[in-house]
């Protein structure tokens, strides 16, 4: 039965892991990066804005008028103009990027703490995508018109990074924030009140859905199922076979053809980080649900995860890497059941036992991740599902 | 950085004059400045020869810190040894911990190196964080005492850290003069031939995965030591100062001071050393939360990035410029080989029932053939016939799915492509391998095994080039591809066989006729045996190949002699149709 649970626990946090996944891979199949600023978008859009939308009204204004001022300022750079075309066009482009991002600053404004969990996740999803186009069009566009080495990429998506992360341990401070039952809808939520308060643990409770007898699905995991496949079979079945799509994988493949084809190929690229990161947003948010709390570095070892991820399943192959996301959740949520600490304490003396370092798989759980992908790298580089 | 160069000696004099009397010209409490910023020159020398030099994405150098700072702190502390034995102990630690990590992960090119290498980062930091009875676990390591030296008292040590500025200054000039020497050797090169095409590097005898290594051991070391000051002068450590940011900050060292460049780096290391440490002291003075200093520093290193992504001393190295290794040429050792070979038998090159699957289609089925010595051998076929894939398979660069090859009686299957070109086997490209960052000297002398500047001159003259200090990128494709043939040339009196993949694509007549008569003559001079593959008749017809192999469907069509092969029917049918 414990194992039943465990899988189901590792199947939740691969549709996680899966949404924040497609982003990095769309970054580095697109354009060689490896896009180390996407954790930290997804904790910023799907974490902050989101808790923004749904409670804003108990924060500080600053807290508001920071994070606001990050998201529109992100949207106005997103869609700036790149090149000097004519007075009148580069005049209404520019008009329309600082439109854009003042309604972004006022519509978010507005709303914050007006709306509820749902809307909230689908009006940050936008947002988030123009933060990370943002980034790529701020951070890593102009080094790569400049043929800069890839060195210099690199070290500026870690520096956009560590600049979002701090950032927000700035404006929201190191506290870890909780999402609070009153801010989240009362069907995901059954509070077990007097239970909750006796044993002074944290009131939220989550709603069941009974499977068998023994085990149910909590109510959280249900909808991040639910929305996991719902994103992804927009994904396939619609997205895969719009322009933007076909251009993205055009530009992808040969700059140099797709330029000569007529795909702007910079607009395709800015348009797959932007996909990424609305994805991102919404993992992120499914993953405060998840762990119920969230602070402003958070985003980091999980974006290492979902990186390793990638790398096991094929960085750059979408289903590679949704696949990578699944077997790396698994191998994490059934690693701690791996009795090894049990073993080593019947069968070997108390001194030894006290001098090695801890053998519970739990804590090494991410070690096992890293380990696999050494080895599974060494045989297979391309990743375990690449085509 | 014209200054610098402009007046070279007096500012490195001015400079080590500076460095000396640091420590007395600043207020006490900016010693310590002067002490993190060496160390993170320090630093930034380890890692410029990975990542610098030899071209590796290393994102898991706060890793050796790590590895470093815990070694220095179990040793100092627990078996309260010496600094005089901790320091090369950590040195070696390093050495052994960077070869150990290197042997996975070095087989891999740039990205999955680089994932690799933060994985093992934080491997690194999770035995750490698992083991607290080696290195005190999650709290840190505390109690680790403060390095004493015979003549200095024991406050000069802590603050202001007088000490601990000198013992690193003393190790620092030794270490870049080190380290300038090396990348003026032949293992120097050996980096920087890995950075420009690892192909090349194995087609020309260099054993990449041995020297990647290397470069990696000897990096991780350099960081080791660091990572044993850092220890010993804060005197607490804890698993979360060596994480990413830490390996982010390294990493800066090198773009800010220019990547590859020793004295760019140095000046990095500075650079970044100084400013994180006169910001914590200015955060701590004004109050402010000490992660302000992350973003400002992340800020910062956007908008240098974003004006200069070269770095400051963005300048490229320069081998012939700087005399070069001007050693002498070891004519005996090569004419030695060829003679042996050429009496023990006439058959220089053998290839036994060669069979080539990919994934079940079959490229190359069951081809025998055999080249003597000293002929010219024309390798023809309409496109797919698989020429090229015949020779990756001599030349190893694939494997062989059934049959043997051997030169000179040495059988070449499980050989590695490095092995196979120690053995005499050059190799030139179909697509053009030139290195475009350097100029066409350096392209030459960096693959020469041991030619003189002056032979680099003569090559230069035959080949028709007038200026060697052109760089590359300013080539035509012609030119580029010549420059190919006169890098393999360089080192022709190594080479027994040489691989030409389709030699005149892409040359005007002029240029094709130009490169037969000096295959023609270097032919002679060397006794060389010769496999062109090539569409281009006209270039076979005035090369008077001895023999020509028409390969169609992975087959061997036909042989005999080029006017043969030109008149037979059968032939023409497969490369122009019926209708001929």
């Amino acid at each position: 039965m414990i194992i039943i649970e465990l899988l189901l626990n590792g199947l939740v946090e691969g549709c996680l892991l899966a949404l924040i996944c497609i982003g990095y891979t769309l970054a580095y199949g697109v354009a060689r990066i490896l896009n180390f600023a996407h954790a930290d978008v997804m904790i910023a859009g799907g974490g902050y804005l989101v808790l923004l939308l749904i409670a804003g009204d108990s924060f500080s204004t600053s807290i508001c008028i920071g994070t606001t001022g990050l998201f529109a300022g992100a949207a106005t750079i997103a869609i700036w103009p790149r090149r000097k075309l004519n007075g009148i066009i580069i005049w209404r482009k520019t008009l329309v990027s600082i439109t854009l991002g003042l309604s972004v600053f006022f519509v978010t404004f507005l709303f914050a703490g007006k709306l509820s969990l749902l809307t909230a996740t689908f009006l940050a999803a936008p947002l988030t995508g123009l933060l990370a186009a943002a980034i790529y069009r701020l951070g890593y566009e102009p080094l790569i018109h400049r043929n800069a080495p890839r060195m210099s990429i690199l070290l500026s998506a870690l520096a956009f990074s560590i600049a979002l992360q701090s950032l927000l341990l700035m404006l929201w401070g190191s506290t870890t924030r909780a999402f609070l039952p009153d801010l989240l809808p009362s069907w995901l939520v059954v509070t077990h009140g007097e239970q909750g308060l006796a044993f002074g643990q944290s009131v939220i409770e989550h709603g069941l859905i009974p499977i068998t007898n023994s085990i149910s699905l909590p109510t959280y995991d249900a909808l991040i199922i639910l929305i996991f496949t719902v994103t992804v079979l927009t994904y396939e079945f619609f997205f895969r076979k719009t322009k933007i799509c076909c251009g993205i994988i055009a530009a992808a493949d040969s700059k140099i053809a797709a330029r000569a084809c007529g795909i702007p190929v910079d607009k395709m690229f800015t348009y797959a980080f932007l996909i990424g990161g609305a994805l991102a947003s919404v993992g992120g948010t499914l993953f405060v649900l998840r762990n119920k709390s969230m602070n402003p570095t958070a985003g980091f070892s999980v974006g290492i995860i979902a990186f390793v991820a990638c790398v096991l399943g094929g960085i750059g192959n979408i289903r590679g890497s949704v696949l990578g996301a699944f077997m790396v959740s698994m191998i994490l949520s059934l690693a701690p059941a791996i009795p090894l600490d049990d073993w080593a304490n019947s069968h070997l003396t108390e001194s030894l036992n006290e001098w090695l370092p801890s053998l519970n798989l739990g804590d090494w759980s991410y070690g096992v991740i890293y380990i696999i992908m050494i080895i599974t790298v060494m045989f297979k580089p391309r990743g375990l599902f690449s085509e | 950085m014209g200054f610098f160069r402009q007046y070279e000696k007096l500012s490195t004099i001015i400079s080590i004059i500076i460095l000396f009397i640091f420590p007395f010209i600043v207020p006490q409490g900016f010693v310590s400045v002067g002490f993190i910023a060496l160390q993170y020159a320090l630093f930034g020398l380890g890692l410029n020869i990975v990542v610098g030099w030899t071209g590796l994405l290393d994102l898991g150098s706060a890793g050796f810190v790590a590895v470093g700072a815990y070694t220095a702190a179990i040793c100092l502390t627990l078996f309260s040894l010496p600094m005089w034995i901790v320091l090369p102990l950590t040195f070696i630690v390093g050495f052994l911990s960077g070869i150990l990590l290197g042997i996975p992960t070095l087989r891999h090119r740039s990205d999955y190196f680089a994932i690799l290498t933060l994985g093992f980062a934080e491997l690194i930091s999770l035995a750490i964080r698992n083991w607290p009875s080696v290195t005190g676990g999650a709290y840190g390591y505390s109690g680790i005492p403060a390095l004493k030296l015979p003549f200095m008292s024991a406050s000069l040590m802590t603050v202001p850290p007088i000490g601990y500025y000198y013992i690193v200054l003393i190790l620092i000039i030794p270490t870049y003069i080190l380290l300038n020497r090396l990348r003026e050797t032949k293992l120097g090169m050996q980096f920087q031939v890995i950075k420009e095409s690892e192909v090349v590097a194995q087609a020309y005898g260099i054993n990449v995965v041995a020297v990647k290594t290397f470069a990696f051991g000897l990096s991780a070391a350099i960081i080791s030591v660091g990572g044993f000051f850092w220890a010993s002068y804060q005197r607490s450590i804890v698993w979360t100062e060596f994480d990413v940011p830490l390996s982010c900050m390294l990493l800066s060292i090198l773009i800010i001071g220019g990547l590859g460049n020793t004295r760019g780096v140095v000046i990095g290391g500075v650079i970044i050393g100084s400013a994180s440490e006169i910001l914590r002291i200015l955060l701590t003075a004004m109050g402010l939360p000490q992660n302000m200093r992350f973003f400002v520093f992340a800020v910062l290193l956007l908008l240098f990035i974003n004006m200069r992504p070269f770095g400051i001393f963005s300048d490229k190295p320069s081998w012939l410029r700087k005399g070069g290794k001007a050693k002498k040429t070891k004519e005996g050792r090569c004419r030695a080989r060829v003679d042996v070979a050429t009496e023990s038998n006439k058959d220089l090159l053998i290839c036994n029932a060669i069979t080539k699957k990919f994934d079940g289609v079959v490229a190359l089925d069951n081809i025998t053939f055999t080249v003597e010595r000293g002929d010219c051998i024309a390798l023809i076929g309409p496109n797919g016939a698989g020429k090229t894939t015949l020779l990756n398979l001599i030349n190893g660069f694939q494997k062989i799915t059934n049959g043997d090859i051997y030169v000179n009686n040495v059988r070449l299957n499980n050989l590695l492509p490095f092995r196979i070109a120690r053995l005499g086997i050059g190799r030139s490209f179909q697509d053009i391998c030139v290195f475009d960052d350097l100029t066409i000297e350096d392209n030459l002398l960096l693959l020469s095994r041991n030619s003189m500047p002056d032979d680099i001159q003569t090559v230069l003259t035959q080949f028709g080039y007038q200026d060697g200090t052109v760089v590359c990128s300013l080539l035509s494709y012609g030119e580029k591809k010549i420059l190919d043939f006169a890098r393999l040339f360089t080192s022709a009196c190594y080479f027994e066989l040489l691989l030409l993949d389709e030699p005149t694509a892409g040359l005007s007549i002029g240029e094709s006729e130009r490169l037969v008569k000096i295959i023609n003559s270097l032919r002679t001079k060397y006794s060389l045996t010769i496999i062109i593959v090539s569409h281009d008749m006209f270039f076979l017809d005035t090369m008077q190949v001895d023999k020509v192999f028409v390969l169609n469907n992975g087959k061997l069509f036909a042989e005999g002699s080029f006017s043969e092969i030109r008149n037979d029917k059968n032939v023409k049918r497969v490369f122009w149709g019926d209708e001929v």
